[in-house]
């Protein structure tokens, strides 16, 4: 099976980083950014599986970020990786706007991570 | 010349009288009273012909007559004394018998003193003209005098030691006055029996009415604080009245001894030597009594000046009752003193301070009876021993007061609540409290009942102010952490991402192609990595600290504005951020530091830049500008958010005061940020526009450049 194409939205270049280093070697394919409307932009030109997404971020948040993806690919899956003890917003107002899950920052397993990414892919 | 015991035979018959009749009036109901008036009377009588006698001023018949009548009048003396004691000691009943016997004999003796079985006659003796000389009878005469003074003595010392308090002090003086008087009445016995002692006790007799008048009609000891000092007094213008004329009476014999016989001449310029000196020297005699016997009286001005300067200007409650009490025991030199306080929550009155070492742990419910018994006093004071009929209410009461080792208990009164209860110990000097003090304590304890009150009003309020405080930083905190879980967490999570995918690239074999350089370089460049992040929590971690650490409350720091304004920028950078605000910094070159706490300064910056980006909706900025002129330094943080309208603009720095939804804002921050600013010496402003923003202005003062900055400069030019 193929290995899912993922898109991941975080304002901390590190992170991004992180989970390029982590994902690659490992034959995803997968797109990093640090903003939003890159983000979006992104989701314009690529189909993509999964979107790894923070939900803070400068300018463009990842709520606006996942309304685009899932008004241009509805079948996609939306991955929040958050702190989202002060992210202001219940998890249960993101499911129902379609989220497929969430990953609790700081993050403390990539494997887990990989384990969420695939099984949101084969959902779909 | 006048001998000195028919002066004060003289003096005693009149003094006698005048306080027998003082006393009657004073409550001639009283039993007591009434016996004292005779016993008095009697005792002025036996005096006056004594008197009489002595003088030698009438003829042998009628001092013999004066003499017989005088022995017949003090015939009554021991019996009536002694009847006196058992009514005093409220025993009387069970000394009816002997009283009736006494009465009876006393009777006998008075008919008898009218032949010349008791007295014989008079006859010159020690130079005194005319002095009684015994008749056959005249030993029954003494028996009986003895018997019944020595007997009512015994009983009323028997008393005495059982006695406590204020009773004690009333009997022992008493029982000093009676002993002396006493013995001065049986020193006149020995030169009318022929044993050549001279009368000299007699002066004794003197004081045994004047002490014992007012014991009786005063019952307490401090009254006979005022005997013994008008004692004192009268007994030193009687010894210059007496010198005054014994000196002119001695000139007069000297240098007009062949024209004038009679010395009753030296009257004449006595009395009017006498008339201009008696009243300065009165004055002369009470202020020297004052001050160099009773020294041990506290100064009642004293306590007033320490009280309303020192003590209930005192605005914290714990330390106001502490401060009270201390000095109330010093300046009153009291054994102790003990304030209860009313405590809402348990409904009970409970030790707030105490002079007492050992803290009496003692709580009144309001209920309880000793309380009620307090708010019902009329008196506004409860005294120990007080007189009174001892009712069974009253020794419970009296015990109460031991328990509490009080001798005077005032309730503290305001508005008709009773805030607490002041209690004080027997003075040191084991005095009774008397009116005086009262007069002084009342108003006193009215006044700091007002002070304890507005002391538990400022702590209530200050309490409520702690806890919006403590809300406040709660508030902060959670603002912060959102802050803390990006600039910890994070770097925290990537550091061990990075050492989990290395561990998991090995196991899983992608490592398995590289050569074992290739993976030390690997290695090399996660351990930078983790590194890089683990010091980017490090630094935010030491920043919140320094954030977090109480300042110093000390403006000791020449505070760099611009430092300070970095360190509270890193702080709340991100989450402003987030929310789409813009910091923009303008700091004027060479801003000179101010003096100030820096702690203080960044709590000021943090709260200011907090309120500013939250009265931000949408996007938006906060721009602080900083500038220096004149010794001042300005430091003016604007907002682009939506304004404060006029009638608001003038209530921000008031405790409370929010426009924040309720539950969101506890309306103390900038409360609190101007209390700081002007405790740093500084000033705020703000100016708005409803819909443009605000803007706050910081007002410092600059610090001085130190000399050795100075001198630097200086080199930096030439």
């Amino acid at each position: 099976m193929k290995k899912p194409r993922i898109l991941s939205v975080d304002d901390e270049t590190s992170f991004t980083d992180l989970l390029k280093q982590y994902f690659e070697p490992r034959g995803y394919e997968i797109d990093v950014t640090s903003s939003g409307a890159e983000g979006i932009r992104l989701l314009n030109q690529k189909k993509y599986d999964v979107i790894l997404l923070d939900l803070k971020m400068a300018g463009i948040n990842g709520e606006e970020v996942m309304d685009e993806a899932k008004r241009l690919d509805a079948g996609v899956k939306v991955i929040f990786i958050t702190a989202f003890s002060d992210s202001g917003k219940s998890k249960k107002q993101l499911l129902d706007k379609g989220a497929y899950g969430f990953v609790e920052k700081p993050l403390t397993s990539l494997k887990g991570l990989e384990d969420l990414v695939n099984k949101a892919a084969e959902a779909a | 010349m006048i001998n000195m015991y028919v002066l004060s035979t003289g003096v005693t018959s009149m003094l006698s009288f005048l306080l027998g009749l003082f006393v009657f009036f004073h409550n001639r109901k009283r039993q007591l009273n009434r016996k004292w008036f005779f016993l008095s009377l009697s005792i002025s009588f036996w005096c006056f012909g004594y008197f009489l006698t002595l003088t030698g001023f009438f003829n042998h018949n009628l001092s013999l007559l004066f003499s017989r009548a005088s022995h017949a009048c003090g015939a009554f003396i021991p019996i009536l004394f002694f009847d006196f004691v058992v009514i005093l000691l409220e025993k009387r009943k069970s000394y009816l018998k002997l009283l009736q016997y006494g009465y009876g004999c006393s009777i006998v003796i008075f008919l008898l003193c009218l032949t010349p079985f008791i007295v014989r006659d008079v006859m010159p003796k020690l130079g005194i003209k005319y002095y009684p000389e015994w008749g056959v009878l005249y030993p029954i005469y003494v028996a009986l005098y003895l018997i019944f003074a020595c007997y009512g003595n015994y009983i009323l010392f028997k008393a005495l030691i059982k006695a406590k308090g204020a009773r004690k002090n009333q009997l022992k003086y008493f029982f000093v006055g009676t002993a002396l008087g006493f013995a001065g009445g049986i020193s006149l016995f020995f030169l009318i029996l022929n044993i050549r002692i001279p009368p000299f006790a007699s002066v004794f007799i003197g004081i045994y009415p004047i002490v014992t008048s007012y014991a009786i009609i005063r019952h307490q000891l401090m009254e006979i604080e005022v005997i013994i000092k008008k004692t004192l007094v009268f007994a030193g213008l009687f010894v210059a009245s007496y010198a005054v004329f014994a000196s002119f009476a001695y000139l007069g014999s000297m240098l007009f001894e062949n024209v004038v016989r009679n010395r009753w001449i030296a009257l004449v310029p006595s009395v009017f030597v006498i008339v201009l000196i008696l009243r300065p020297l009165e004055n002369f005699l009470r202020n020297a009594t004052d001050k160099y016997l009773f020294q041990k009286k506290y100064d009642y001005r004293q306590l007033l000046r320490t009280f309303s300067d020192e003590v209930l200007t005192v605005l914290d409650l714990s330390m106001l009752v502490d401060i009270t009490v201390n000095k109330l025991a010093e300046i009153m030199k009291l054994e102790n003193a003990t304030i209860m306080l009313y405590d809402d929550s348990k409904e009970e009155f409970r030790v707030g301070a105490s002079s007492m070492r050992e803290f009496p742990q003692y709580a009144f419910k309001e209920n309880d009876s000793f309380i009620r018994g307090l708010q019902r006093n009329s008196n506004q004071y409860i005294l120990k021993n007080a007189p009174g009929k001892r009712l069974k209410s009253k020794t419970t009461l009296d015990e109460k007061l031991d328990e509490l080792h009080a001798a005077l208990i005032i309730p503290l009164m305001h508005r008709k609540n009773m805030v607490g209860i002041l209690s004080l110990g027997q003075k040191k000097s084991d005095e009774e409290f008397v009116q005086e003090d009262i007069d002084i304590l009342l108003p006193l304890s009215k006044t700091l009942a007002i002070a304890i009150s507005n002391a538990q009003l400022i702590e209530k309020l200050s309490q409520a102010q702690a806890q919006a405080a403590q809300r406040e930083k709660m508030a902060v905190i959670g603002t912060l952490s959102a802050g803390i879980n990006h600039e910890i967490c994070n770097p925290l999570g990537i550091a061990r991402g990075q050492c989990e995918m290395f561990l998991l690239n090995l196991t899983e074999g992608l490592y398995k192609n590289k050569s074992s350089e290739e993976l030390l370089d690997k290695a090399k460049t996660i351990m930078e990595k983790v590194m890089h992040e683990t010091d980017r929590a490090t630094v935010i971690t030491r920043k919140l600290s320094s954030f977090a650490k109480p300042a110093k409350g000390q403006i000791t720091d020449d505070v760099n504005v611009e430092k300070e304004l970095d360190e509270v920028i890193t702080l709340v950078e991100h989450d402003l951020k987030l929310d789409n605000i813009h910091m923009k910094k303008n700091i004027q070159e060479g801003l000179p530091c101010i003096s100030a706490d820096s702690k203080q300064l960044q709590e000021i910056l943090f709260n200011i830049i907090r309120n500013a980006a939250q009265s931000i909706q949408g996007e938006g900025e906060v721009a602080i500008h900083a500038s220096g002129n004149a010794g001042k330094v300005y430091i003016d943080i604007a907002d682009t958010g939506t304004g404060i309208s006029k009638s608001n603009l003038t209530q921000i720095f008031n405790p409370f005061f929010t426009t924040k939804e309720p539950g969101s804002g506890t309306g103390l921050g900038l409360f609190i940020v101007k209390q700081i600013v002007e405790r740093n010496n500084g000033h705020i402003s703000v100016r708005s526009e409803l819909g443009k923003g605000t803007t706050f202005r910081l007002t410092f003062n600059a610090a001085e450049p130190s000399k050795e900055k100075a001198l630097g400069d200086k080199g930096g030019i030439t």
